[in-house]
């Protein structure tokens, strides 16, 4: 019976009541003896441009594979310095990119794109020359590539190097440059820490200023009471002064002196086309000889740039330098949502899969779940803003900071806004996946410890869910991975592009969820969209993206590989 | 032990149980709170405004000519014929006195007129001098509170009429430097104009009454800073004077306004619109509209929207963006031909004459009173009486708004001052406003705009959803066309014709396409896709037209090959013999691009779609976001597409083979068919995720607001619309508002088209769950 349906099917395929006539078709190909027969009836111009269709999608998906991992990874090798001599002046840097452009006279012509660097010389970084207009190539070994905190690369050639009154010329500078920038280097981290010293003896100081500017504050509120505690106030402000006066001021000396013996190192730059640039070493990175350099000097370079990306702050208005606090912040933030999202997600498939009744109301639920799952993230990022940022932070802030306002502490976007938001994003993935990690659970375990007298929930804790966390640990890595590269409704609940101190720090109470944070999509978003020289951003927004991408990458593989075990068991324990 | 030990575990478990349910059910119903709440954010949108009378009515003074009231609503002035008086509004007492300032001996105010605005009383006195005076009132804070202290300070005194005969109208402004400009009807019905410069001297006095023929000026009124003179007369016709040459006024425009004489008069916030309202109960809006002088200096005539301009003729045209649209043809020429004042819209609910127009010192509403005591609140923009107010008071002499556009004062015939207040949260909305066409100031017909935001408080926003909806449809449509055939065509090659080995690696693969951050796609797609596209468009064009040739070349071979190989090869190898085929159709294609290019297109195709066809190619166009939101969506339907056709019955499929279909006929008479329900709830999700798709649009499209389907320029999409503008909306705002009724739309779209897919695949699912 069912085959005799089935081949009613094959031959009324629309299953409509147009039988006859897709059956006449059929006999009539198979009918046909023209030679081409069989090329009609296998469909081959069909069957190869579907499996062109699929080739296409894997090209799209390799081809972006590739090129973040080519962007991404080229970035950081240290690529070899051509100097070329133009109409227009001599000009050094590594070739970035070639094409086929138009000249002047509208014939096609060979270009190349040059990073040339010194944007304070040239204003600009890349620049592209027709190959007609290049009348030499070279690449000089004593090519220097200058990383500075400040205006990007220097290109050009090392002249002199200068420490006080000693100034070293020639070959001798670069011998002696990396020690000196190391001194440089060391000199400022020790008038940081200077710094840091001056600011924790001031304390008290500080903590007395900051009670007379809030008392004042209050007095102009008419605080009586305030307003008597400013005389007190002031008096002991006056007697801290003068106590904290020599100290204070012998740090500022030590400082000084160090500022000054930093300032005495400093570096005779030339560029390519004769100009001379003096450079402060404390100013400097790092610099290098790409061209005279050895594969494993070029690696350990690329190493420690690679490092330097990962663990450093971001320069230059995030186009240089690392990405640390991007990282830090989404994987802090990606925490913060996993802890709210995987007890609400349990809960909730819990009640689905083993509380609920089959009825309409589990099918409704069910489909709101399913539905709230096709959301536009960026309506959860209207309602984080509506709900938590304006809601519940402007009740806490009226609540508990009165005082500061009308500037907000909660009742402006922050990391723990944003992870909530992120929560309930997320709560569908986590709530799908549990429920598949529960149902893969077979029906003869949970009946066997109800037969031996467990009650549901010691079933459930002791028999369900440890044999259901594969379902469970899918979701929430599958949610993680989806938290990690969401961006849109970050940027409504509190993600920025720069900000100037993490959510995590020693300053009690050590978290500060209220914070703004910043976060490796946004990152991508945001140089890629908003600097103002996004030619010279790209490289790092390619290396940001590769980050991300394999950090989304690795979580859904992991994700995938538990999955495929959890169904092995489950096609196991169901035979 | 004690008994409660042993209860524990079913104690426990009732717990358990409590707390799962309740929080189950609780998480459920907030998670379905949601879109409730973001629908209640957008709510106050359809709340009107309302306006009601404050609760005192203020003793007057006698022949009372003016009145306002400051910022915090606290203290309102009348001024007098000689005095001007301070009240408190909370208690009607009077807080201050002052005579009018700059009267001579024996004289007294005839007339005056007050701006909440710039705060300036200008009175013409019965010996025909002006004074312009400002009233201030600033805000001091003491031990009680704040106190707000009212002070005048005078600024210029002028003769305007030389017989010294009372004054009939005055009207004045002056600018940043001090420089004043004053307009007056004197006593025998001249129109005086004055300019007097920043020290005080009057440097011109002209009289612009002869070219009003015998009308009569009724009502006077100057834009800020005293660059135009509007002049109403009794038959209706309105005069423009241009004043931005303060020493020669130049009459700019006239117009036949209104049936009856012109009874009040005022500048819109912005200067670019004039509310006239007349004894016939008439108020309308008038603004200029730009009228366009298309000049054909071509050889051959040429059609402009049905009209026949034929060589070296012209027409006049309202202008309908000629000039961007014949901006390819520099043959056409066209230009300005002039900006009348035109009737943009009315406001027909006075039936007696309208006596007073008072203009919101925020935003484009404004307000008129009629006697017999109709008050009526309206919005130009939005073309809305948001509230009709029926009150006792026969008529008002005076007519303005609080500065916060909170309150609206006026003044009787006995010189009583009333206070209304005004809740008026959102007034530039409305049905018609986000969902219809609207005649912008500026623009020279109704149109659907999206502009939210302008540089200045005077920026009318443009807020129309329409363009939106246009481009979220707009990459939705670009995005489906581009993925519905790659992911279904790709998915059903590898669920039936590629072998199962093959399978457990792409399904997989395209899974993580899945997991792809859209940041990083909208990266790439503007950074990388869409510069290259812009560059090598001849090169890629010739590329994709090939690659069928290619395909077409490898099945031709293919056929050619002996049938015993072709007959060992196992399915899935196609796609290994096609590849060289396609790599080299796309080698010819590119090198053959900027030849054909040259040959077929001038050399540059895009200026050659420019020159022709009159088309403007946008980096970031529809094309490239058709290819990074497909590459976004592809996954979606492609993953759901292939489970729904592996989930067919392999029984079917024997079947078929059995009966000697080939793989093809299976797949396409067995297959699809079987596996439709599934298919169509794939392509339903992946329309969902289109439609909602942020970070693509936001970063592949050039995010302009227009209407228009060309798949060469961008859009900007209701989400992306959210992400941009959100940030800087202020909270409670309109805009806040209209944003989120934006996200209620999106949310509602998309849940709509994920409920449609779940009920119609479940349905298809039950008639084909029979084998």
């Amino acid at each position: 019976m069912r085959s005799s349906s089935a081949q009613m099917e094959i031959e009324t395929p629309t299953a409509g009541g147009h039988g006859s006539g897709e059956r006449r078709r059929l006999v009539a190909v198979s009918g046909r003896r023209a030679p081409l027969a069989g090329f009609w009836r296998q469909g081959l111009p069909a069957v190869w441009s579907s499996g062109f269709m699929l080739l296409c999608v894997l090209a799209m998906l390799a081809g972006m594979l590739v090129l973040t991992l080519v962007r991404g990874l080229g970035h950081f090798w240290p690529s070899a310095m051509l100097q070329i001599e133009t109409t227009s002046g001599a000009f050094l840097g590594p070739v970035r990119d070639t094409d086929v452009g138009r000249d002047a006279s509208e014939a096609a012509s060979e270009r190349l794109q040059l990073k040339i660097g010194n944007r304070d010389l040239y204003g600009l970084d890349f620049r592209w020359f027709d190959s007609a207009a290049i009348q030499s190539r070279s690449h000089p070994q004593d090519a220097v590539t200058v990383e500075r905190e400040e205006f990007g690369n220097f290109h050009g050639y090392l002249r002199e190097v200068r420490v006080g009154e000693r100034v070293v010329a020639g070959d001798a500078a670069w011998q002696a440059l990396d020690a000196e920038i190391n001194a440089a280097r060391e000199l400022r981290h020790r008038g940081l820490e200077l710094d840091g010293q001056y600011e924790k003896t001031r304390k008290p100081l500080s903590k007395l200023e900051q009670k007379l500017e809030s008392a004042q504050r209050q007095a102009r509120a008419r605080d009586d009471e305030a307003s008597a505690r400013i005389p007190e106030l002031r008096g002991a402000i006056a007697t801290e002064k003068e106590r904290l006066a020599p100290v204070l001021q012998e740090i500022a000396a030590q400082r000084d002196g160090l500022v000054a013996e930093r300032l005495a190192r400093d570096a005779l730059f030339e560029a390519a086309d004769g100009t001379t640039k003096q450079i402060q070493l404390d100013e400097i990175v790092r610099a290098y000889r790409p061209n005279s350099m050895s594969a494993p000097a070029k690696v350990g370079l690329y190493v420690a740039r690679l490092w330097e990306f990962i663990f450093h702050e971001p320069r230059e208005s995030n186009t240089e330098g690392g990405i640390f606090p991007a990282l830090f912040g989404t994987v802090l933030m990606v925490l913060l949502m996993t802890i709210a999202v995987v007890p609400l997600g349990i809960v909730a498939a819990l009640y689905l899969h083993e509380y609920a009744r089959e009825g309409p109301v589990l099918r409704a639920v069910r489909l709101a779940v399913n539905n709230l799952a096709g959301v536009p993230s960026i309506v959860f990022g209207m309602f984080g803003l509506a709900f938590f940022v304006y809601g519940i932070g402007g009740f806490i802030d009226r609540t508990f900071y009165a005082e500061a306002l009308p500037a907000p502490t909660f009742g402006t976007g922050g990391i723990l806004w944003a992870s909530l938001t992120l929560a309930l994003l997320t709560l569908p993935v986590v709530v799908v996946a549990t429920e598949e990690g529960l149902a893969s659970v077979p029906s003869a375990n949970r009946e066997g410890a109800l037969a031996l007298g467990a009650t549901k929930w010691q079933t459930l804790w002791n028999v369900v869910l440890p044999q259901a966390v594969p379902g469970i640990l899918t979701g929430v890595i599958l949610a993680i991975s989806r938290a990690a590269g969401e961006v849109a409704p970050l940027m409504l609940t509190g993600v920025v592009k720069l900000a100037p101190s993490l959510p995590l720090d020693g300053v009690f109470p050590f978290a500060h969820l209220e914070r703004k944070f910043m976060h490796l999509g946004f990152h991508i978003y945001d140089v890629s969209m908003q600097s103002p020289n996004v030619e010279a951003a790209k490289p790092m927004v390619y290396s940001t993206t590769l980050l991300l991408l394999l950090l989304v990458v690795a979580l859904n593989t992991v994700a995938i590989v538990v999955r495929n075990r959890m169904r092995q068991r489950y096609r196991g324990a169901a035979i | 032990m004690r008994q409660g030990w042993q209860l524990t575990p079913r104690v426990w478990d009732g717990l358990a149980r409590y707390f799962i349910v309740g929080g189950g059910v609780t998480l459920i119903l907030a998670v379905l709170a949601i879109l409730l709440f973001i629908m209640k954010e957008a709510l106050p949108l359809a709340g009107g405004a309302d306006v009601s009378p404050a609760e005192s009515r203020f003793p007057g003074i006698q022949n009372a000519l003016a009145a306002g009231i400051d910022e915090y609503q606290e203290i309102g002035f009348v001024a007098g014929s000689e005095e001007i008086v301070f009240y408190r509004l909370s208690d009607g007492s009077v807080v201050d006195r002052a005579v009018q300032p700059s009267l001579s001996q024996g004289a007294r105010v005839a007339v005056a007129t007050y701006d909440p605005r710039t705060r300036l009383l200008v009175t013409g006195s019965t010996d025909g001098r002006v004074a312009v005076t400002r009233v201030d009132f600033t805000v001091r804070w003491q031990e009680t509170g704040r106190v707000i202290v009212p002070r005048l300070r005078a600024h210029a005194v002028a003769l305007l009429d030389s017989l010294q005969q009372p004054l009939q109208q005055v009207v004045g402004d002056r600018d940043e430097d001090g420089a004043i400009g004053l307009a007056t009807v004197t006593a025998s019905g001249e129109l005086v104009y004055a300019y007097i410069d920043e020290e005080g001297d009057v440097t011109t006095l002209e009289r612009l009454e002869s070219t009003l023929a015998e009308r009569h000026p009724t009502r006077l009124t100057l834009s800020l800073a005293a660059e135009l003179l509007a002049v109403g007369t009794d038959d209706g016709t309105l005069y423009f004077w241009s004043l931005v040459d303060a020493e020669s006024p130049q009459l700019e425009d006239h117009v036949n306004a209104a049936e009856s004489r012109i009874g009040a008069l005022q500048f819109l916030l912005g200067d670019q619109s004039l509310i006239v309202g007349s004894d016939g109960g008439q108020v309308s809006v008038w603004f200029r509209v730009r009228y366009v002088r298309v000049e054909n200096r071509t050889a051959e005539s040429v059609e402009v929207d049905g009209v026949e301009i034929g060589p070296n003729a012209s027409h006049v045209f309202l202008d309908r963006d000629y000039g961007r649209r014949f901006a390819n043809r520099p043959a056409i020429r066209v230009q300005t031909a002039g900006r009348p004042w035109t009737r943009v819209r009315s406001f027909d609910i006075h039936t007696n004459a309208v006596t007073g127009i008072a203009v919101s010192p925020r935003g484009k509403g404004f307000a008129s009173f009629s006697a017999g005591g109709r008050l009526g609140l309206h919005n130009s923009t939005s073309g809305r009486s948001l509230n009709i107010l029926e009150t006792e008071i026969e008529g008002v002499q005076s007519f303005v708004f609080a500065p916060r556009a909170d309150a609206l004062a006026g003044l009787d015939a006995d010189g009583g001052l009333h206070v209304w207040h005004v809740d008026n949260p959102h007034p530039e909305t409305g049905a018609q406003v986000l969902f219809g066409k609207v005649w912008y100031e500026g623009y020279s017909r109704p149109e659907y705009v999206w502009q939210s935001t302008g540089g200045t408080e005077e920026f009318e926003p443009k807020l129309s959803l329409v363009p939106l909806f246009v481009g979220t449809l707009k990459g939705t449509l670009y995005a489906m066309v581009f993925s519905i055939p790659l992911s279904i065509l790709g998915a059903l090659y590898l669920s039936q014709l590629a072998t199962p080995g093959l399978r457990s690696i792409i399904k997989p693969t395209v899974e993580l396409m899945a997991a792809v951050p859209s940041v990083v796609v909208g990266f790439l797609a503007a950074l990388w896709l869409a510069p290259l596209l812009e560059n090598n468009l001849a090169p890629i064009l010739g590329a994709v037209l090939l690659l069928p040739v290619g395909l077409g070349a490898a099945i031709g071979t293919w056929m050619l090959l002996p049938i015993t190989w072709r007959q060992t090869a196992r399915p899935g190898s196609e796609l290994l013999f096609m590849l060289p085929f396609l790599v080299a159709a796309i080698l010819v294609g590119v090198s053959l691009g900027r030849p054909l290019e040259a040959g077929l297109f001038g050399g540059d195709i895009r200026q050659w779609l420019y020159d022709t066809l009159a088309i403007r190619y946008d980096q970031r166009n529809s094309i490239i976001v058709g290819i990074a939101l497909g590459f976004a969506v592809i996954p979606i339907i492609f993953s759901i597409c292939e489970d729904a056709m592996s989930s067919v019955p392999p029984s079917l499929t024997s079947a078929a083979f059995a009966l000697g279909a080939s793989r093809w006929q299976t797949a396409l008479h067995v297959i699809l068919p079987a596996a439709s329900p599934g298919i169509f709830a794939a392509v339903m999700l992946g329309l969902g995720r289109a439609i909602g798709e942020t970070m693509i649009v936001l970063m592949a499209t050039g995010n302009t607001p227009i209407l228009d389907l060309s798949p060469f320029n961008g859009m900007r999409t209701m989400s992306a619309a959210i992400a941009v503008e959100i940030p800087e909306a202020p909270h409670g705002g309109t805009l806040y508002r209209v944003l989120f009724l934006t996200g209620t739309l999106l949310f509602l779209f998309t849940f709509l088209i994920n409920t449609g897919a779940d009920v119609v695949s479940r349905r298809l699912r039950k008639r084909y769950a029979q084998f």
